[in-house]
């Protein structure tokens, strides 16, 4: 093997290193993942403070930050990981799905980069790569098959993993994505964006069962999720009360709308696990950070003898280092890419899952 | 001065071409890309095939030309992208031309000698244009009367003085999209043609800098290949 094939040849021993670049949404990420030592570096630049006086991503200012911020933070893991042109093997990056002009900005970069450096360019799908970064690190033994709970500010879904790159949606929001509804209510609620750890902080001081909310396709047979039928409660339940809102009763709305959300995702996961009889969970996205969410499923896990995989706190959110350690599974198990040579640039924007290995 | 025997320049700025250039000492090579729906993607490609064609190596480079804008976003950042990977890789210097000087520049030694002026405008979008007011200098390179900027085509400025006396020349799809906002607004003007089907060209962009800049030493570094938007801030 050889270093076209994302591997080299160092004193007679298979070397691969590989450079991830992730630029599908807001967040700028870089890592580099080595066979041998597991991850190097990894460089996130968050763009809140760049979208929070919108209330939500605008999309030109993500694409302006990508191309100001991706190469002083490759610059910046390069130099972190004590790691030379040379020694890398391999680019991996975001392919979609994602915001077009987002993601052109890290595929070109990826491929120009590749090509200069005549190694392979992987276009690796983002939710796969969500998916698959509980196990982000050497130790941790990756078993098949598993449920995933992919939750984040774009994605509300539930992933029967059977092997690698064989993954299935068994269930998905028909509307909201989770995060997106924690993002707003946190709006309504005068807190700044993203809304996901504030929220979740204020909910902390409140009393979940203060108001009663619905729970959307709660007892639907399908796997399937809504959140914005629970959205337009909380935004009605607000105007009702006596205005200026409290911060007490602020508080109990966080918590009580925290509560009915993860409830509903709860109730999902539970209904999976029965349907399917897969006994290893798998949760991961932006949302995952929540601990409340985080311990509801530590429960549910034990009370199904399940095993649950969580996120590092660290690669909930947007990150390079879950698309380096794709790309590295995908190589080390021959999912070489024909197409990883090839200059033409490409992104798609609504790659599903289901075909994250074919590109 | 930087040596400049072998200079690539690019342009993706606008979103009906894409064009590539290779100089090698005075010899130029030229691809111009008309698939609109694919330009961009190929544009990598197309400078692998050139590169090739020409049995050239990257480090073979002396340096990089772009048109960093005004034009279209994407397409500015996808050649923003590309030569930002380049020069990172071969810490060579990269030139930015401005998208509309570009294209006056081609217009300006094309056009019958009595053209003093041209009036460069490409659709911006939100019914606005990008607008540049162009003559020729002693050397015969295109130098703007103004600042290029982003105008409503009822109110694009012009320069003060002496521009009734000019024999004028309009260029860019914008005089199609906008022609009668843009008439009017010219129309103390000594307007000869308009010429709605120019687009800027990457050699020429490379014309640019090899007369004008490369003296001036205007050379950015990798981190610095930022695109001239025009647009400060997006509205929501
Ligand atoms: N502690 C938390 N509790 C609830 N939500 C959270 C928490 N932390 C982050 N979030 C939410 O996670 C989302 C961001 O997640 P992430 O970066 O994975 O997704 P994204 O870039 O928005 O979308 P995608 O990954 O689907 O393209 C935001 O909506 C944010 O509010």
């Amino acid at each position: 093997m050889s270093k076209d094939r994302g591997f080299t040849l160092i004193f007679g021993k298979l070397s691969m290193r590989v450079l991830g670049i992730e630029t599908s949404c807001d967040d700028t990420g870089v890592a580099i993942f080595d066979a041998t030592r597991g991850l190097l570096a990894n460089c996130v630049r968050s763009q809140a403070r760049t979208h929070a006086p919108y209330g939500g991503i605008v999309p030109e200012l993500a694409s302006r930050d990508h191309i100001q911020y991706l190469l002083p933070l490759i610059k910046q893991v390069m130099q972190q990981a004590d790691s030379d042109p040379s020694e890398i093997t391999a680019i991996a990056y975001t392919a979609g799905p994602g915001l077009v002009g987002s993601l052109m900005v890290g595929a070109t970069f990826a491929k120009t980069l590749a090509w200069a450096w005549q190694i392979p360019a992987i276009p690796i799908h983002h939710m796969e790569a969500h998916l698959l970064t509980p196990f982000l690190d050497l130790k941790t033994q990756i078993n098949f098959p598993f449920l995933a709970l992919l939750v984040s500010g774009g994605h509300t879904m539930l992933v029967h993993a059977k092997s690698f790159g064989s993954y299935e949606v068994i269930g998905e929001s028909v509307d909201d994505a989770v995060g997106e509804a924690f993002d707003k209510v946190a709006k309504l609620l005068g807190l700044p964006y993203p809304g996901g750890p504030p929220l979740e902080r204020l909910a902390e001081q409140g009393n979940p069962n203060a108001f009663q909310l619905p729970r959307p396709m709660y007892h639907h047979t399908t796997l399937n999720f809504s959140f914005s039928g629970l959205k337009t409660s909380v935004m009605q339940l607000y105007k009702k009360q006596d205005q200026p809102v409290s911060d007490a009763v602020k508080a109990d709305i966080a918590s009580s709308f925290q509560c009915a959300a993860i409830d509903s995702l709860l109730r999902k996961c539970e209904v999976a696990i029965k349907k399917t009889a897969v006994k290893r969970l798998v949760i991961a996205g932006g949302v995952s950070a929540n601990k409340y969410l985080r311990t509801r499923l530590e429960q549910l896990a034990k009370a199904y003898s399940s095993t649950l995989h969580l996120t590092d706190l660290a690669f909930c959110t947007d990150n390079g280092a879950m698309i380096a350690y794709t790309a590295y599974l995908q190589l080390t198990r021959s999912y070489y890419k024909k197409r990883s040579r090839d200059l033409t640039i490409k992104v798609r924007t609504n790659w599903i899952i289901s075909d994250s290995h074919d590109f | 001065m930087i040596k400049a025997n072998t200079l690539l320049a690019l342009d993706s700025s606008v979103i009906q071409t894409a064009s590539v250039a290779l100089q090698v000492h005075s010899e130029i090579s030229y691809v111009c890309l008309n698939d609109q729906h694919h330009h961009r993607e190929k544009l990598l490609l197309t400078i692998e095939q050139l590169m090739r064609q020409k049995s050239l190596n990257l480090t073979d480079l002396d340096g990089f030309v772009w048109t960093s804008g005004p034009g279209t976003f994407i397409g500015l950042r996808v050649a923003a992208s590309i030569l930002q990977a380049l020069s990172f890789t071969t810490h060579k210097p990269v030139y930015a031309v401005s998208t509309l000087r570009v294209m006056a520049q081609r217009a300006l030694l094309n056009a019958n000698p009595t053209v003093r002026r041209v009036l460069v405008a490409i659709s911006a979008g939100q019914r606005r244009v990008y607008w540049g007011v162009y003559g020729l200098n002693d050397q015969k390179l295109a130098c703007s009367l103004q600042d290029d900027c982003l105008a409503l085509p009822e109110s694009v400025p012009l320069p003060e003085g002496t521009m009734q006396d000019q024999t004028c020349l309009a260029i860019g799809e914008g005089w199609l999209a906008f022609k009668d906002s843009l008439k009017q607004c010219c129309a103390d003007l000594h307007l000869i043609d308009i010429q709605p089907s120019f687009f800027p060209r990457a050699d020429d962009a490379l014309h640019l800098a090899v007369e004008d800049c490369l003296p001036l030493g205007k050379w950015v570094s990798a981190e610095e290949i930022l695109p001239n938007y025009l647009y400060p801030t997006v509205a929501r």
